[in-house]
């Protein structure tokens, strides 16, 4: 047991830190990960992250990555992450959408997709969420139906973050005709250029970036398009949530803001206000506990191992790191959070996506007392 | 990173399981849950792990700490895990405790030394020509009020390295008892039956309990992690979620095991009292917050920027 960086892993973070520090213009320090989705910043910022292999470099050689061990995922997640997320959309394609095809593709799929995300030069959005399934999201009915060697899609996603900008959507829809639950579910990668595709803006008083409608509106797409076998697809995405629900190192730049509020109290006096103290130590100690966490799940998943207790024990610490630092900042900046780029503001919107982004808390919860517990049926 | 335990580390904590196993473990939890000393096997303990000074490093004195913790024994290994990694003196035969602000010492109705803060340094001390009083407390532990007047001191400790070492054993004790108690809580989930299924089908407790685990595990690791790199922001922040991981998890563990977690029968008082006794033991919150407030990131290291 050991808790040390290797040489390599320190100078992946030295260079990454460097990198930043060089093209990152300061006004990002301030943003929201997520704020600026895609961009022609972003997106030569991930283009050149790809030409110095810092983009996917935990990824296989084959797939356009360097072999990296997965430590230099979480490193890169919490540097640029805490950066205020400068990969705009794309952190996505890194996490989850590029594993699950280079896991579950087709020789055609991975030749199309992994090289172009590897380098930093595609976007896309996940169409997971509806109406009618969220948490649970196997209650979904969004219907493929195939037609000859095509399937025509049909249905709503709802709640969608990036859809405006990407052109690739990873979609779930029902392909078992009559099925329920987690059975009879398939995996679409669907340009969103395919006629009967709309995405439209549902307002939001997040201010960071769009949530989206998604409707299909008999979007006709080859049987070539979709990822793994037919009516499997539940198990290819319970891998991908995994990455997902971790993917976005959050106590990364919440540790970051509770270091800018400690620093903003030394100059401003509020270390001497009643409690801030205690809750400054709290929200520190939290975020740290969020790390370590999701250092154990990354040293299961580099090992080959089960990885999914480990994963919502950190998702489950995550959120409550991502809360107590907002709780902190909005209380000492008071009604100065109420204004848009401000620190209060920044961090309150962030937490309040904590503990739904990437699957609710509760489902976390569910299956820590799962593992623990038993099923509870 | 490598969250596995090396060769060396197994070993030692199977050998402490072994001794535990071998003076039969249901007999050595009764011992704890009569807030008694198991003498026997705290010296075989004693003879069988390398509890010496130099003898091995911070993070295996916490992981043994931690272990020995979660089984539940009365045992003084634990503080000796702490001197032991704090001074390159021998110590003395017998156990040893550790005196607190008021005078009060886990296992000091047994212990033959003690370490003791006096004005501007620790001291170990022989306790032959100390006052040594029983006390009652019903917290998990013996306690005694030494008054150490008497005491022949045997040396000096830096003042650093036993802070170091003793905040990191007992933030592994808190996990240990932690990780003990919602494992006991767990099966008590499991087998209590009320309206008609057990307890443990009902969501608004299997949240509660889920999120007991979490904190115990961050606790867990954050100690470990503070054993490795021993920064003191890496200590002051083990220090400080373990005290509150105590405070916590004993209100909500107690509430989850409902009336039986009073009943010594039931035996989850060994490890809830002893979170509550551990925390008072690591100090006031306010103290290990301002602490925690007064280091600073190690540069170069994750979410440190």
């Amino acid at each position: 047991m050991e808790f040390g960086w290797t040489v390599a892993e320190l100078e992946f973070r030295q260079q990454l830190r460097a990198f930043i520090a060089d093209v990152l213009p300061p006004e990002w320090a301030a943003l929201i990960p997520g704020e600026h989705v895609a961009t022609d910043f972003t997106r030569d910022f991930c283009r050149q992250l790809g030409d110095r292999e810092m983009f996917a470099s935990h990824w296989p050689s084959r797939y356009g990555g360097s072999d990296a061990s997965p430590w230099q995922f979480i490193i890169s997640g919490e540097e640029l992450w805490a950066a205020g997320e400068p990969r705009g959309s794309q952190y996505m394609n890194v996490n989850w959408i590029g594993p699950a095809i280079f896991t579950s593709g087709t020789p055609e799929q991975k030749d199309k997709h992994l090289k172009r995300i590897a380098s930093g030069d595609v976007t896309w959005c996940q169409g997971f969420s509806e109406q009618g399934a969220g948490t649970d999201l196997a209650a979904l009915s969004t219907s493929a139906v195939r037609d000859g060697d095509d399937y025509v899609i049909n249905g709503e996603k709802v709640w969608t973050s990036y859809a405006r900008e990407a052109e690739y959507c990873f979609l779930l829809a029902r392909t078992g005709p009559g099925s329920a639950g987690t059975t009879g579910i398939s995996i679409f990668l669907v340009p969103t250029s395919t006629p009967g595709f709309r995405a439209e803006t549902i307002p939001s008083v997040l201010g960071i970036h769009e949530y989206n409608r998604l409707t299909f509106d008999n979007v006709r797409v080859p049987e070539s398009a979709r990822l793994g076998p037919e009516n499997e697809g539940w198990s290819v995405i319970r891998s991908a949530l995994a990455h997902e629900r971790i993917g976005g190192p959050r106590y990364a730049r919440a540790a970051l803001v509770a270091e800018r509020i400690a620093a903003q109290a030394d100059a401003s006096g509020w270390c001497e206000r009643d409690g801030f103290s205690t809750r400054l130590a709290a929200a520190r100690a939290a975020c740290a506990a969020a790390r370590i966490l999701v250092y154990q799940a990354i040293d299961a998943r580099a090992k080959g191992r089960p990885e999914e207790l480990a994963v919502s024990l950190a998702r489950v610490a995550i959120v409550r790191c991502e809360r107590l630092v907002a709780e902190l900042a909005l209380d000492l900046w008071g009604e100065e959070s109420l204004l848009v780029g401000s620190v209060g503001h920044g961090q309150i919107k962030t937490s309040m996506i904590a503990g739904l982004g990437g699957g609710s808390a509760e489902v976390q919860l569910n299956q820590i007392a799962r593992l623990r517990l038993g099923s509870g049926r | 990173m490598d969250f596995d335990l090396d060769g060396r580390q197994r070993d030692l904590l199977d050998r402490a399981e072994q001794i535990v196993t071998a003076s039969g473990r249901e007999r050595a939890y009764g011992v704890s849950a009569l807030n008694g000393y198991d003498a026997g096997l705290d010296a075989a303990l004693r003879a069988a792990l390398p509890t010496e000074p130099g003898a091995i490093d911070l993070l295996d004195r916490v992981l043994l700490a931690e272990r020995l913790s979660e089984l539940g024994v009365a045992t003084t290994v634990g503080l000796a895990l702490a001197v032991g990694g704090a001074t390159d003196t021998a110590l003395p035969p017998g156990g040893v405790t550790v005196v607190g602000p008021s005078g009060l010492a886990r296992f000091g109705q047994t212990a033959a030394s003690a370490v003791v803060a006096g004005p501007g340094q620790i001291h170990l001390v022989d306790l032959t020509g100390a006052r040594v009083e029983a006390m009652d407390s019903g917290f998990g532990y013996p306690y005694a009020r030494i008054d150490v007047a008497g005491a022949v001191r045997l040396d000096t400790l830096d003042a650093a390295r036993w802070h170091d070492a003793i905040t990191l054993i007992r933030a592994a004790e808190v996990a240990g008892a932690a990780e003990a108690a919602v494992e006991r809580t767990a099966r008590h989930l499991q087998t209590r039956e009320q309206f008609g299924r057990p307890l443990a089908r009902l969501q608004a407790l299997r949240h509660r309990f889920a999120e007991t685990a979490v904190s115990a595990q961050a606790t867990r690791w954050l100690a470990r992690e503070a054993a490795y790199t021993r920064t003191p922001r890496a200590i002051a922040v083990a220090a400080h979620y373990a005290q509150q991981t105590a405070a916590a998890l004993t209100a909500e563990l107690v509430q989850l095991g409902g009336a039986r977690s009073f009943a010594r029968e039931f035996g989850m008082h060994v490890h809830t009292m002893r979170l509550e006794a551990l925390r008072l033991e690591l100090g006031a919150p306010d103290r290990l917050a301002a602490a925690l407030n007064a280091t600073s990131y190690p540069a170069g290291t994750g979410n440190g920027r």
